[in-house]
């Protein structure tokens, strides 16, 4: 009974909502949803952030305002610290991520296109090794290419290679058999089918891939520079932390999270460029 | 079974749906090899896929990312320059009616449309033979009928042979020279009907509404009955699988 009511209740509404001037209420709301949808939780969450503290009801010497957290990040800047610590920690994750790249796509290309067979038996190995948890296999990465910048390198890597590799496999895998079967009759061989038509058609799932990646990358970065460095934006969060310059550590936070964000908004920049054809919008992982 | 199929000819598989005659289709363009027997072309034998024959599939099967001039140029890249892939292309998108088109996104095109650019694509590699398996099946009833009517008179005007599947009785009076009815398991011919009906009629008349077409609707639909209703027994019996192995068995000659 219940139920059926609301039901009448909402289609009520809806043709009053109508009747008034459709075209004018609709983009209308729409515009602001938009906006609303896009920005007032961000703009009510720094707005608390900044009150709470001020108000001195969340504790200002742990959680300082953001206006103290920019300052800070200026100060940062100034001084040279910040600007080598991100041009660190950018380099760790540029090497790892773009070794994954180098490897796991042509595998992933080779596996789902050339070789199905072969990746149908080491699937199940590839899926166990892929969710093993990385942090645990950090000592071990450690124990073989020691402290440095390699084994930071290694664990970053490994990480990423998984999503780009599975989402590759899948992508081509997942290519529409009729595409396949018009590059045929169109007289293409099997490079040819695979250069026209598999790459292109398997390239927003590839791209899905790429930023699980990215963001896989970013994770294990800030990890292994908190459980073993001496420089990078891990480091500088533990080590304002272990200090108490709390201040400091929040900078740190933030310039990780905008570098994440930075990271992320490029991928999806070259993902559009490459995949404009496609109708629906690339929404933000 | 043993078909040939003339010059010129306009044939229309009729048959079932659900039980292969998409794979006939195929064995046609190369991209299935049938267990048994052969299909050959002038009098050779069809190995594989070929630019003698084109291929309009059921679904859309445009290549998203490319223009609807990019889709028609497809096939012709391997062995024509540009300049000249893209003027035959400009050709026959007008030839479907498409002209303005050209730098559209099969996103950006209805049903009809993207069937229309499918069509172009696989006339622009001027095959001897047209290969459709029920092409316009996916897009709806006043859609269906301009693009039949344009159809055959594309396929006139370009003295195409055509192997047309479908499984709607009066698209295949409509479009055909010759029926053949299709038996559902075993896949053979059953028979081979005649549509004794002009072109030109068929283009000004409502033929649809004559005597003459509702004679044959009658006949093809006796034909095709009892064919439905076996090939609801069996189909709910088996898998597609099996259904493409002895539909495969079936097929032992066919002459273009």
């Amino acid at each position: 009974m219940k139920s059926k009511s609301e039901i009448v209740d909402a289609t009520d509404s809806l043709t009053t909502g109508r009747s008034i001037d459709p075209k004018f209420s609709f983009n209308f709301l729409r515009f602001f949803k938009n906006i609303i949808h896009k920005y007032a939780a961000i703009f009510v969450f720094l707005l608390l952030w900044q009150i709470l503290p001020t108000l001195g009801l969340v504790n200002p010497i742990y959680i300082p305002t953001p206006t103290v957290i920019a300052a800070t990040m200026w100060q940062l800047t100034l001084n040279g610290i910040l600007p080598s610590d991100i041009a660190v920690s950018l380099s760790r994750v540029l090497a790892g991520f773009g070794l994954a790249l180098l490897v796991a796509l042509p595998l992933g290309f080779l596996l789902g296109g050339f070789f199905r067979n072969f990746e149908k038996a080491v699937n199940p190995l590839l899926q166990v090794l892929g969710q093993a948890n990385p942090f645990t296999l950090l000592p071990v990465f450690i124990v073989f290419l020691g402290i440095g910048e390699l084994s930071k390198i290694a664990i970053i890597f490994w990480v990423t290679q998984w999503p780009v590799l599975f989402n590759t496999v899948t992508g081509i895998k997942d290519v529409d058999p009729v595409l396949v079967k018009v590059a045929r009759t169109a007289g293409l061989g099997k490079f040819d089918v695979f250069r026209k038509v598999l790459i292109p058609a398997s390239l927003p799932t590839v791209f899905t891939g790429i930023r699980m990646g990215a963001i896989f990358a970013f994770f294990m970065l800030i990890g292994a520079e908190m459980i073993g460095s001496t420089s990078g934006l891990g480091f500088l969060i533990m080590e304002s932390q272990m200090v108490m310059e709390i201040p400091n550590m929040w900078a740190g936070i933030v310039t990780v999270a905008l570098l994440g964000l930075l990271l992320n908004y490029s991928i999806l920049f070259i993902e559009k460029r490459l995949t404009s054809w496609k109708q629906e919008t690339i929404s933000f992982i | 079974m043993n078909l040939s199929i003339e010059k010129g000819e306009f044939l229309v598989i009729l048959g079932p749906s659900g039980c292969g005659k998409s794979t006939f289709l195929d064995i046609i363009a190369g991209l299935s090899e049938p267990d048994e027997g052969s299909v050959s072309l002038d009098g050779n034998v069809i190995k594989g896929p070929g630019l003698d024959r084109g291929v309009v599939f059921q679904q859309y099967a445009l290549l998203p990312w490319r223009t609807a001039l990019d889709n028609v140029t497809f096939a012709l890249e391997a062995n024509t320059d540009k300049e000249k892939r893209e003027e035959i292309a400009r050709n026959y998108l007008s030839l479907v009616g498409l002209s303005g088109f050209e730098d559209r996104y099969p996103y950006e095109l209805s049903g009809g449309m993207k069937q229309r650019v499918a069509i172009a694509r696989a006339l622009a590699i001027e095959p001897e033979v047209l290969l459709m398996d029920e092409p316009f099946a996916a897009v709806d009833a006043q859609t269906r009928e301009i693009l039949q009517t344009d159809l055959l008179r594309i396929t006139e005007d370009t003295h195409k042979t055509v192997v047309f599947i479908t499984h709607s009785i009066e698209e295949a009076i409509f479009l055909a020279d010759r029926v053949a009815v299709m038996t559902s398991r075993p896949g053979v011919i059953k028979t081979i009907i005649d549509v004794p009906i002009s072109k030109e009629s068929r283009y000004t008349d409502d033929i649809k509404s004559t005597p003459e077409f509702a004679k044959i609707r009658h006949e093809l639909w006796e034909l095709l009955k009892e064919e439905v209703v076996k090939s609801q027994e069996t189909c709910s019996k088996c898998s597609v699988e099996d259904c493409r192995v002895v539909n495969d068995d079936q097929i032992k000659e066919v002459d273009l």
